[in-house]
């Protein structure tokens, strides 16, 4: 029972960064890969707040989620001035970057070894030790992130930003100035960037460099671009069965442990060739180009 | 100052920069495999230098470049004037990338691989180097086949008028970039070693010159690479920074030419961001 509690917990970290990376796909309609780099500063934030100066994991995210606004910015002003492929090339380069000095600044993280014996206080002395109460913890985390967006799509503020997309000319002629609209809708993928991963964390009461890497990025682009026309409980439910055949792999030993890890990203990774000779053309992202 | 490090990393960089830039130019896409199919080379060259044709893992790197020449002509049908062929080629083809470091780390293991018992001089190096230097300026500025196609796509009615075949052009174009690839390969085992995993770090470089010259300015990709080598040289191999920060350079490069000068530092004109 606990693989499957496990499964649900991993979809559940995975179907919030999938939102995350689609609210601004479908927003902005462009690939931003700094995402993936948002994901890891968050998620290094929040734990090193939490291992030295003890905070709880909500103040410690929090704290994170603050400390990961100026990336925020500088992505919104990447976006403001390059075109779409160019903007995809820049936020690589932010992501490999931020890979690297996490690899490289090993006073901060440890280099490979990474950070170990991060806590589980939720908040004062309610400690969630176990995996069925963090998986609680998780899902409600996860519930009030989803039906804050179902209830955000329904604003004012959200169609301003559809219409930006949809009719620049037209917002503009009406005299709307945008610029904090699209802010504010990038501080909402960090939000989710910053919370999945750290949920992550905190799950596995360790990080390292290498758990950032493009392994992780093909299984987020395989569930978004799998869930991209659909809402967060299919995002969930689809993000679960990816995670299943994820880890069936890993913990019914199918394959040679020392090829798993390969025979893993080749799966995934030529799921996401397939997926994207087949979909992509379907997507109605990019409509700009 | 060691020249022979310098020529060295100034080829394959070079080399890898202008396929990448001529992908990008006459296929309209960013081919972001190019530096899998470099790496996947360095384990055919290494396969058959080291082994001959004795094993079957030959015919497995023959299978690749097979697969990867495939995947090429699939991203060109399928995506065949469409307009978000752009963002399905940047997915698609990092994909297929990981997914040939993946396949090549599953047979031969995570280790480098190297062929150090032949050795390349000084004088060669500088003779590859003033002879592709040569070539591609020439290629690129002077001769009609890259005339020819530089219009294909903007003036596809008038060329096909001509009776060119279009697509047998560019499979020809393309064959001759897979060969200098695997020539290069070859250059670069003989002097260093390679890893299943380095091929990210060859492909930012790539990038790097590519955009820090500018895409359009194909003929001094060489010069790019040369300075981008120089620079690399005299800040990590110098020690005058640590040498691990040595591949977050053309990171810093390529996000400083985006937001400085995005038309490139060979370029004139005003490229459109």
């Amino acid at each position: 029972m606990n693989f499957v509690f496990h499964i649900a917990i991993m979809a559940i970290i995975f179907s919030i960064l999938a939102v995350g990376f689609k609210f601004f796909l479908k927003l902005i309609g462009t690939l931003d890969f700094s995402y993936m780099g948002i994901v890891m500063f968050g998620a290094y934030s929040a734990s090193l707040i939490h291992l030295h100066r003890w905070w709880w994991i909500l103040s410690s995210v929090a704290g994170a989620f603050v400390f990961s606004l100026p990336f925020t910015i500088f992505v919104m002003y990447l976006s403001t001035k390059l075109s779409e492929l160019y903007f995809a090339i820049g936020t690589l380069t932010v992501y490999v970057l931020m890979y690297q000095l996490a690899f490289n600044l090993e006073f901060i993280t440890r280099w490979a070894f990474g950070l170990a014996g991060i806590g589980r206080d939720v908040i004062a002395d309610l400690d969630i030790v176990s995996i069925q109460s963090f998986l609680l913890f998780a899902a409600i985390v996860m519930i009030l992130l989803f039906v804050g967006l179902y209830f955000f799509k329904r604003t004012y503020f959200f169609r301003i930003l559809q219409a930006r997309w949809e009719g620049p000319l037209i917002t503009k002629s009406l005299g709307i100035y945008t610029s904090k609209y699209v802010l504010s809708m990038i501080c909402i993928t960090t939000l989710l960037a910053v919370i999945g991963w750290s949920l992550f964390a905190f799950y596995y009461r360790y990080i390292d460099p290498p758990s950032f890497w493009i392994g992780m990025l093909t299984v987020l682009l395989t569930i978004s671009f799998l869930s991209y026309k659909y809402n967060e409980a299919t995002t969930f439910l689809i993000g679960f069965g990816v995670m299943f055949f994820y880890e069936y792999l890993r913990f019914f030993k199918i394959v040679d442990p020392s090829k798993l890890w390969y025979i893993r990203e080749i799966i995934f990774t030529l799921s996401i060739v397939i997926i994207g000779f087949v979909v992509f053309r379907k997507l109605q992202f990019a409509r700009k180009q | 100052m060691d020249l022979s490090y310098i020529l060295f990393n100034t080829i394959v960089y070079g080399v890898l920069a202008t396929t990448l830039a001529a992908f990008m130019a006459y296929w309209k896409f960013l081919n972001l495999a190019v530096a899998a199919y470099f790496v996947l080379s360095s384990y055919v060259v290494y396969q058959l230098v080291t082994f001959w044709f004795g094993r079957g893992f030959v015919a497995i790197s023959l299978l690749l470049v097979w697969v990867f020449f495939c995947l090429h002509q699939l991203l060109l049908k399928l995506f065949k004037n469409e307009k978000q062929r752009d963002l399905a080629a940047i997915v698609i083809t990092l994909s297929a990338a990981y997914f040939l470091d993946n396949i090549i780390a599953y047979f031969y293991g995570p280790w480098s691989i190297n062929v150090q018992n032949v050795q390349i001089g000084i004088g060669t190096l500088i003779a590859i180097f003033v002879l592709l230097l040569l070539v591609f300026y020439y290629v690129f500025s002077k001769s009609t086949i890259w005339v020819v196609l530089k219009w294909i796509y903007e003036k596809t009615a008038v060329i096909k008028s001509l009776w060119v075949r279009v697509d047998r052009l560019l499979q020809i174009v393309f064959g001759m970039f897979l060969i200098l690839l695997l020539a290069t390969s070859f250059l670069y085992l003989t002097k260093s070693a390679i890893r299943p995993t380095d091929g990210i770090f060859f492909l930012l470089k790539a990038v790097g010159i590519m955009i820090m010259v500018w895409v359009d300015k194909k003929e001094y990709m060489f010069v790019g690479s040369l300075l981008y080598v120089i620079v690399e040289y005299i800040l990590f191999i110098e020690r005058w920074l640590p040498i691990v920060y040595k591949e977050t350079l053309i990171l810093f490069v390529i996000l400083a030419v985006l937001l400085i000068k995005p038309e490139g530092l060979f370029s004139l004109a005003k490229r459109k961001t």
